[in-house]
């Protein structure tokens, strides 16, 4: 079971992404892999899994909490018994807006010695504001990541797309860094990069 | 009368307000309302130095769904709802550089004015029963006196972060665990 964190901040894109990278998985493989999700919402209403369920997913609650903090233990559970009832190929973990994702990481790999793939969403279009008001958890964000998709590209000019990927390889120079626009289709280049990328040989 | 149930509560430095209801009503006039609720509450954000985190709403009917959603550019919408009369609403509002009251309000005020014409009860929980955040609005007055800004009144409380003109509302406080909810999804598989 490889297992992929989606992490970035609130409105960056994440269940976009997450949706058509899900779509690459399960009809991309040869027969199509099982793929299963756990999304976590930091808001009450669940809106997110509206649309998952609208996209043919199905949707089901199983625990509490943000998983980088108060619902960390629920986490682990969880992840047990979807490995232990379903042994999907692909687990992808869709944190809140404001987790930091590094903790989510360390705690999975400690319990069940997989290595676990950062994925992390970066907003093109609120970058510099964000930035500025929120550096810490961005940066957190940021610097655990595997691959980083700026997303949102189409909405900002070409000057600033570049300093922005200036700006975020100071924070993580070794993470595969794309370009995405999120709500529409993309290369399966990215996708492939992400599935088959080197870190998955790595140990945890 | 139509049920709307509020929750709001802190995450670090973001404020997390969230409304539910239901209510028979016309899909688009609904939706349309929505979406310049949200365009307004981009504006206050901006005027007022707040960040929207994220401004997402679904509005459900039938089995199918579409979602709204700002971070304060714009609203993009996606999917398409399905058919019947009821529209099940569901918004969440994160945002940073404000009070949770405040966030709360605005929230409410959002909520009651897709409503409005109908009668609402207002149903408000954050979850903790202990809870002496006085910022957070757990209760709305049965005023309908005016009286000036910071002015103590008969009641005790601060009134600064009300309207002036308040309104007599009838509502009641509800207590019950409040879940934030991470989900399981998996592509092909029956609940």
């Amino acid at each position: 079971m490889k297992v992929l964190l989606l992490g970035g901040f609130l409105g960056s894109g994440k269940t976009s992404i997450l949706l058509r990278l899900a779509q690459y998985l399960v009809s991309g493989s040869e027969g199509g892999a099982k793929v299963m999700i756990i999304e976590n919402e930091i808001g009450e209403v669940g809106v997110d899994d509206k649309i998952l369920k609208s996209q043919g997913l199905q949707v089901r609650e199983l625990f509490a909490g943000c998983a980088c903090c108060s619902g960390g233990a629920d986490l682990i559970n969880d992840i047990a018994y979807i490995r232990d009832n379903f042994a999907p190929d692909w687990l992808i973990i869709e944190s809140t807006g404001v987790a930091y994702p590094l903790q989510i990481k360390e705690n999975v790999e400690h319990v069940f010695k997989v290595k676990v793939g950062v994925l992390c969403l970066a907003d093109a279009q609120r970058w510099r504001r964000l930035r500025r008001a929120m550096s810490e958890l961005i940066e957190c964000q940021l610097e655990c990541a595997d691959w980083i998709l700026l997303n949102k590209v189409d909405l900002v000019d070409e000057e600033q797309i570049a300093a922005v990927e200036a700006d975020i390889k100071t924070i993580n120079p070794r993470a595969e860094l794309r370009r995405t626009v999120g709500n529409r289709p993309m290369d399966d280049e990215i996708w492939r990069g992400i599935a088959e990328g080197s870190v998955w040989n790595d140990q945890a | 009368m139509i049920k709307l149930e509020m929750r709001g509560r802190t995450h670090d430095e973001a404020r997390v307000v969230s409304a539910q209801f239901k209510v028979e009503a016309d899909y688009e006039q609904l939706r349309s309302a929505l979406e310049k609720a949200m365009e307004a509450e981009c504006e206050w954000a901006e005027a007022n130095d707040v960040i929207i985190g994220h401004l997402k709403a679904y509005i459900k009917r039938g089995d199918d769904a579409v979602m709204l959603s700002t971070t304060g550019y714009g609203v993009q919408t996606k999917g398409a709802p399905g058919e019947g009369a009821e529209l099940d609403v569901g918004i969440d509002s994160i945002t940073y550089g404000s009070t949770l009251g405040v966030a709360e309000q605005r929230l409410e005020a959002l909520a009651r004015g897709l409503l409005a014409g109908n009668e609402i009860e207002v149903n408000w929980d954050c979850g903790d029963e202990n809870c002496t955040d006085p910022s957070h609005h757990h209760h709305h007055h049965d005023h309908d006196h005016h009286h000036d800004h910071g002015e103590a009144c008969s009641c005790g409380h601060d009134h600064e972060e009300h309207a002036h003109n308040t309104i007599r509302i009838p509502v009641r406080v509800v207590k019950k665990p409040v879940k934030v909810h991470p989900k399981m999804v998996y592509p092909g598989h029956e609940n």
